[in-house]
């Protein structure tokens, strides 16, 4: 009997690591693998947005100029700036830009899919002058000119691909990538379009008289508004701003018309 | 956001729970082990004349061990990367070894000194059925010999 015998059970079969330590380090690691795809199909999705044809994003875009336009003598002075502001630089073949005016007490303007711009009346009422109410304006007809939303909205619609891929969700991708576009453009799409915009407020009105007042107003804290959050870097931009405005030079500014503030009876903004 | 704190809820309780359980467990297997190790065990079909005269009989323990959702999320992670599933290697151990006490334990109940041919089946219940917690089965069994001098 003396040759039969069993030794303990071994304690082999287990790896040593903590499982914490191997959980951590492997969630670290896909995270950085999900990082990493997720920046490259948005830097990807960006780029294809050149791709894209006008009419495919016309097709996209929110028909502001068609839900929310009411003819007014203000709207039509506002066709009369963006026309004046097209003719001094005209947009590329078959772009075209329409400005919307809503009533609405916010300092804010803002540039959407397919050449849509909007128009608070609020940003109308806080200028002192036409010039501003341009560079305002000439900035949103640059983010429509570099397609800028198409981008931003193809930039999200990666990363929401990633999300849908990663939580098994595809409903409505790029409805939610085209939402959060209304989350703003990028710093250097926001200072590309303010050069733009200073640059074709020479064109127009031959100085820059009249604009350095519209960032003093956006940073002002009573008239913090939707416009200024998205706008980041105030102060970078205003000091661009002022250097543009040393080299163009200051001329008369050119008041605003009676008829900017003949407005068609208030209406609720569609949700 | 809800779906992210039930998912991390579930992972810091599978973690606590599940990690306390395996500890506990283990330090159990370890003191029944040491009081079953006069009961040999072997995996050879012939019984030795060493153990005849006998008596033989068949002996089985069998265990189920779930898995808890840490060990899962460790898993799905793991099985990005490839290599040893170390989440799941403690649980398949814990079974077999207690399935073996198990089986032990009827063992010496029955008077036996050994058991010889043991064998070891495992099957995985749920398998094949969706978005269902995975849970390991191990049957151990053997054929015990009890002694019959005379």
């Amino acid at each position: 009997m003396a040759r039969f015998e069993n030794r303990l059970p071994p304690e082999n079969n287990v790896s040593p690591q903590h499982p914490l330590m191997e959980f951590s380090s492997l969630l670290a690691a896909v995270v950085v693998l999900v990082a990493v795809i997720t920046a490259m199909l948005a830097l990807g999705m960006h780029r294809l947005a050149d791709q894209i044809p006008l009419e495919w994003e016309q097709s996209m875009a929110q028909a502001w100029s068609d839900d929310l336009r009411q003819a007014s003598p203000a709207q039509t002075a506002l066709d009369g700036l963006l026309d004046d502001l097209v003719r001094a630089d005209p947009l590329p073949e078959g772009m075209t830009a329409r400005a919307t005016l809503i009533e609405s007490e916010q300092i804010n303007a803002f540039a959407g899919l397919g050449g849509e711009i909007i128009v608070h009346t609020g940003l109308v009422d806080a200028m002192r002058s036409e010039n501003g109410l341009a560079l305002v304006l000439a900035h949103e007809l640059a983010h429509v000119r570099e397609r800028h939303a198409l981008r931003q909205a193809s930039r999200h619609l990666g990363i929401a691909l990633v999300g849908a891929f990663l939580l098994g969700e595809s409903a409505n991708m790029a409805e939610l990538a085209i939402a959060t576009t209304e989350l703003g453009f990028s710093r250097e799409q926001e200072m590309d379009a303010d050069q733009r915009a200073l640059e074709n407020v020479v064109r127009l009105y031959g100085h820059l008289g009249g604009t350095d007042v519209v960032f003093s107003l956006l940073g002002d804290d009573v008239f913090l508004s939707d416009w200024f959050s998205t706008h980041p870097d105030l102060a970078r931009r205003q000091r661009s701003v002022d250097a543009a405005i040393e080299q163009y030079g200051e001329g008369g500014e050119t008041p605003l018309r009676p008829q900017w503030f003949e407005r068609a009876r208030p209406t609720s903004l569609a949700p | 956001m809800l779906a992210l704190g039930i998912t991390l809820a579930l992972l810091v309780i599978g973690y606590l729970f599940g990690r306390h359980a395996e500890q506990s467990h283990f330090e159990r297997l370890r003191e029944a082990e040491a009081q079953l190790q006069s009961l040999l065990m072997f995996s050879e079909k012939r019984i030795p004349p060493q153990f005849q005269p006998c008596e033989v009989k068949l002996v089985g323990g069998n265990t189920v061990i779930a898995v808890d959702y840490f060990k899962v999320m460790a898993a799905a992670l793991r099985n990005f990367f490839g290599g040893r599933v170390a989440a799941y290697e403690s649980l398949v151990e814990r079974a077999r070894r207690e399935s073996i006490v198990r089986m032990k334990r009827e063992a010496q109940a029955l008077g036996a000194s050994a058991v010889f041919n043991v064998r070891i089946e495992t099957s995985s219940i749920s398998k094949g059925a969706k978005e269902q917690q995975v849970s390991v089965e191990v049957y151990a069994y053997g054929t015990a010999v009890i002694p019959r001098h005379g």
